[in-house]
């Protein structure tokens, strides 16, 4: 074999490259503490890495999630203790001896046992209210302007106040019936002062709608729904209170979505009745295929807030849309345009809650938050399964404590009982309650751990799949180092021998 | 009888035979360090010297050429492999810069991105009303379209680079393949003139590498000593004396494709799958174009789906859910993703619930699709990007590999052509010696017969 100077130098110059590469190759990786500096070094590895950071992502957003959650149940928790206290004392005072002194004094403390329960009703997580369903920017409970039957009443009807109160305190208004008989034939009288003093003089006739005027923009309905009319002697009293909302007022006015192309204005018709559904609904109404005229444009309607829908209705529609179609019960939108021209519009949307309870605003949806893949945990108790006795509930909280205030100050011993027993009902079902938030988050508890010991194994993984072994990767480091001074000392050595250096 | 002229003769031949041998060493050794310099050796051989009777023995010397010590199988198997170590080169060239754009090692990438989009999702449903939430959303999402944008138009542009790349090879091609007819005119006449034209061949061997490393060629040697150059496909680029240059000619999809100068119709694109550029036009036709083809699918599928969730829920004025992103069959693919104007100038526009009533449902729902099975059914978006990351790493240590062997077989074929055709000091010394030695003789010869005419003269005088 021929070796010419051009071989011993191109050998030397292959031997010596590869060498620096190994060397900066390995340099690269003590320098970064990663055996994957880029995807070619190990595909799988560099694959397999990328999923591990993502499932990290996720258990670290789960984990997020869970203490979000728990965080909120552990409110829930506090608050709902603290109203199992005030039921006791509500019970209290309602088992309490009974002279007539102490009991204006037991119904001023229950008065303000209600504040309280109002006040831990609309309780707030941030700026969420805890018992709001998912209407979690609504203020759950206001509060509510109720009539109560006396426990002595014949009639077993039932009643519900109406209008808005124009007073500027609270008041009670007491009605008495003067001559029993049906709706449209007995006669009736209205103290505004705890009986002191009686009006209408002579007694007025219940018209035959039931409606009756109480005074300061109030009205006291009777539906004679049960089997006794009403009776000479027959009690209601009515506690009004600032600010609060009349009972009949159970659907809201429709709202228009800020986006509408729609100018024109959109209100409850006036043959809608009340709303007759066990629990808190919003109505929507959206039109769609391109919209039309008032009348004329294709809509569809949603009972749940927007989630399902109904069919289309392309059929012409006159001026009013009805979104509830109980019989007696029906709630009609009447929509009038602001002028010829003023379409509606495709995803034109227009709402309307329609409140089941008195005094509850939100509605009974659950709110739930992703705990792993495909894993969903709800975190919050709804104030309808909490203090009303709609839907989930079972009992109404808020009017057996206005009942238990009104039946102390009136001294109707039999009433106070029976608002006893409906508390307690009350405290176990809040006691269960507590329970079921407790038990969820002992199982979130559970989940945030086995999410951390999985955490600690994926990071575990990262480590073996893209990190360096530090000492073999330092024995390496040396062997390489070691060749590429070698090559050096060669590459210094091999221009020095030659045929040259003999010739003289 | 061979008279004392005779001595002088085959000295004077001694002489120039010897000193010729010196020159070719002198060139050997001026051209140790030249690429593609082919050792030369004087060829020596007797000489009868017919004017004397054959009895007498009287053997001249002659030089009878300077041979180029060459094998030619050996130059075949050379322009072969340059083809091949320049369309291994010119992968690796181009992967390395996919590789460096695709890099996620030391995280924020697109996974990251997409990882940290997802989980605004899950924030803005723990709190849909939450102002702060809806801006870090906006943000993930624009932050997310913009790394795509910026990684399919890296891709992009690389591909216009290679487009450009090709063109200018094309021109560089032409140089050589017009130098090549030169060289050949050359040879031809050279040869006919007996002229000594070993270091126009090196030169023609030296071009067919370059051009084999630009393009895969097949080439034959002519009878009269010219080499005829031909595409794969036979078109023949260099013949005789006279060189077809290519040029190129955009096509549909805006892209150079190679043709034939003077008849630009023969389209030789296909036929090209060796050299630079061959390289060249296989990253740019397939490769990159193959990438940003799963970016635009996933990036399609990203849009797609979040929109259509997007429209089941309602924002926070309670108007049904716009585009989020805007619709992809408006966009040029991944190097335009945008966020929808409206979601960006006004956050309440994210639809993050699915009833009017701020639930935050469909934002759980959209963040739930972060584990959805979407891509072709199988994979999730993170899957899908993971795979095609896998994709470049794989493509990126084979095209590695690929060189290194291409480069080791090249490293092979240029240690055999050394040993035929390289220059050894040691032998050109050892050379020199012989020919030193040979001359010096050759002068003592020439000044002994010197001697002997002036002994010769003496004898006349007397």
């Amino acid at each position: 074999m021929r070796i010419t100077e051009n071989l011993k130098f191109q050998m030397l110059m292959s031997t010596l490259s590869l060498a620096q590469k190994n060397y900066g190759s390995l340099a690269e990786k003590m320098a970064s503490q990663k055996d994957i500096n880029r995807p070619s070094d190990d595909p799988i590895g560099a694959t397999r890495v990328l999923n591990y950071r993502s499932v990290r992502e996720s258990i670290d957003q789960y984990q997020r999630n869970i203490e979000n959650a728990n965080a909120w149940m552990e409110i829930t928790h506090t608050k709902l203790e603290s109203v199992l206290e005030l039921i006791a004392e509500a019970k209290e005072a309602g088992l309490n001896d009974q002279s007539s002194d102490t009991r204006q004094v037991l119904a001023q403390t229950v008065g303000s046992l209600i504040e309280e329960l109002q006040s831990l009703a609309n309780s707030k997580f941030g700026d969420r209210y805890l018992f709001s369903g998912t209407a979690t920017d609504t203020e759950p409970f206001s509060r509510t302007i109720l009539p109560v039957s006396a426990s002595a009443n014949a009639f077993d009807g039932s009643l519900y106040t109406g209008g808005t109160y124009t007073g500027t305190s609270d008041k009670t208004f007491t009605v008495r019936v003067v001559n029993g008989g049906a709706l449209g034939a007995a006669t009736y009288q209205v103290s505004e002062d705890g009986g002191a003093t009686w009006l209408p003089d002579p007694a007025g006739t219940v018209p035959a709608d039931g409606t009756i005027t109480l005074g300061d923009g109030l009205t006291l309905t009777f539906v004679d729904d049960g089997s006794s009319p009403l009776v000479t002697g027959d009690i209601f009293t009515v506690n009004a209170y600032e600010s609060g909302t009349a009972t009949a007022s159970r659907v809201d006015d429709p709202q228009a979505t800020a986006g509408n192309t729609f100018a024109g204005t959109v209100a409850l018709d006036a043959s809608s009745g009340t709303y007759a559904g066990e629990t808190n609904r919003t109505f929507v109404v959206k039109f769609v295929n391109g919209g039309g005229a008032v009348g004329d444009a294709d809509y569809q309607i949603s009972a749940d807030g927007g989630k399902t829908w109904s069919a289309t209705y392309d059929a012409a529609w006159g001026t009013t849309i009805t979104v509830d179609s109980t019989p007696g019960n029906e709630i009609i939108l009447q929509f009038t345009p602001s002028g010829p021209g003023d379409n509606l519009a495709e995803n034109d949307i227009f709402h309307v809650q329609a409140r089941a309870s008195w005094n509850y605003n939100g509605n009974g949806e659950n709110l739930s938050v992703r705990i792993g893949k495909g894993n969903t945990a709800t975190y919050n108790v709804s104030g309808e399964e909490a203090f009303t006795g709609r839907g989930k509930g079972e009992v109404d909280l808020f009017g057996a404590l206005e009942t238990l205030k009104t039946a102390l100050e009136s001294g109707d011993r039999d009433l106070v009982n029976e608002q006893v027993t409906r508390l307690t009902a009350a405290q176990d079902h809040i006691r269960e309650k507590i329970a079921s938030v407790g038990a969820r988050m002992s199982g979130l508890n559970i989940s945030k751990e086995n999410y951390q010991v999985l955490d600690e194994k994926m990071s575990g993984l990262i480590s073996d799949t893209e990190e360096v072994d530090l000492a073999s990767l330092i024995v390496e480091f040396q062997m390489k180092e070691t060749a590429l001074q070698a090559s050096y000392a060669m590459a210094v050595e091999i221009g020095k021998k030659s045929i040259l250096d003999f010739l003289t | 009888m061979a008279g004392i002229n005779s001595i002088f003769n085959i000295a004077k031949e001694a002489l120039w035979v010897n000193q010729t041998g010196i020159n070719v060493t002198g060139s050997n050794v001026a051209n140790v360090n030249t690429p593609g310099y082919s050792r030369q050796r004087a060829v020596i051989a007797t000489r009868s010297q017919y004017d004397v009777p054959e009895s007498m023995v009287l053997t001249g010397t002659e030089v009878i050429t300077i041979e180029r010590l060459y094998d030619k199988f050996l130059e075949f198997q050379t322009v072969e492999q340059s083809d091949q170590l320049g369309y291994a080169n010119e992968r690796k060239d181009a992967l390395d810069r996919i590789e460096a754009i695709f890099n996620e090692s030391n995280g924020g990438g697109l996974n990251e991105l997409l990882d940290q989009f997802w989980k605004a999702w899950e924030d803005l449903a723990a709190n849909p009303s939450g102002q702060t939430e809806r801006t870090a959303l906006t943000y993930a999402s624009q932050n997310l379209a913009g790394m795509f944008r910026e990684y399919a138009g890296e891709l992009y542009s690389l591909q216009q680079e290679l487009n450009t790349g090709i063109s200018q090879t094309v021109t560089q091609l032409n140089g050589y393949l017009a130098d090549i007819a030169d060289l050949n005119y050359k040879v031809i006449y050279g040869e006919a003139g007996q002229n000594n034209i070993n270091d126009i061949l090196d030169k023609r061997s030296e071009l067919l590498k370059k051009v084999s490393d630009l393009v895969d060629i097949n080439y034959v040697e002519t009878s009269e000593g010219a080499v005829n150059v031909f595409l794969s496909n036979g078109i023949p680029l260099v013949e005789v004396m006279r060189s077809r240059d290519l040029a190129v000619q955009t096509n549909a999809q805006g892209f150079y494709d190679i043709v034939v100068a003077d008849d630009p119709t023969k389209n030789v694109t296909s036929a090209i799958t060796g050299g630079r550029l061959g390289g060249m036009l296989e990253m740019r036709d397939t490769t990159i174009t193959g990438y940003l083809g799963h970016l635009d699918d996933l990036v399609e599928n990203i849009i797609t789906e979040v929109n259509a969730q997007h429209a089941r829920g309602y924002d926070g004025y309670g108007n049904v859910g716009g585009n989020f992103f805007e619709p992809f069959n408006a966009l040029m693919g991944a190097r335009d993703m945008q966020v929808d104007a409206a979601i960006t100038s006004d956050p309440n526009r994210i639809a993050a619930s699915l009833t009017v009533n701020d639930d935050g449902e469909n934002a759980l729902a959209i963040g739930s699709l972060k584990d959805a099975l979407i891509m072709g059914g199988t994979a999730t978006f993170g899957d899908y990007y993971a795979a095609l990351l896998g994709n470049v790493g794989q493509a990126v240590a084979e095209a590695e590999r690929s060189l290194s062997h291409e480069t080791s077989v090249m490293t092979q074929l240029q240690a055999q052509h050394e040993q035929v055709s390289g220059v050894s000091i040691d032998e050109e010394m050892m050379n020199l010696i012989k020919f030193q030695l040979g001359y010096s003789a050759a002068a003592k010869m020439v000044s002994m017969a010197e001697e002997m005419y002036v002994e010769l003269l003496k004898m006349v005088e007397r």
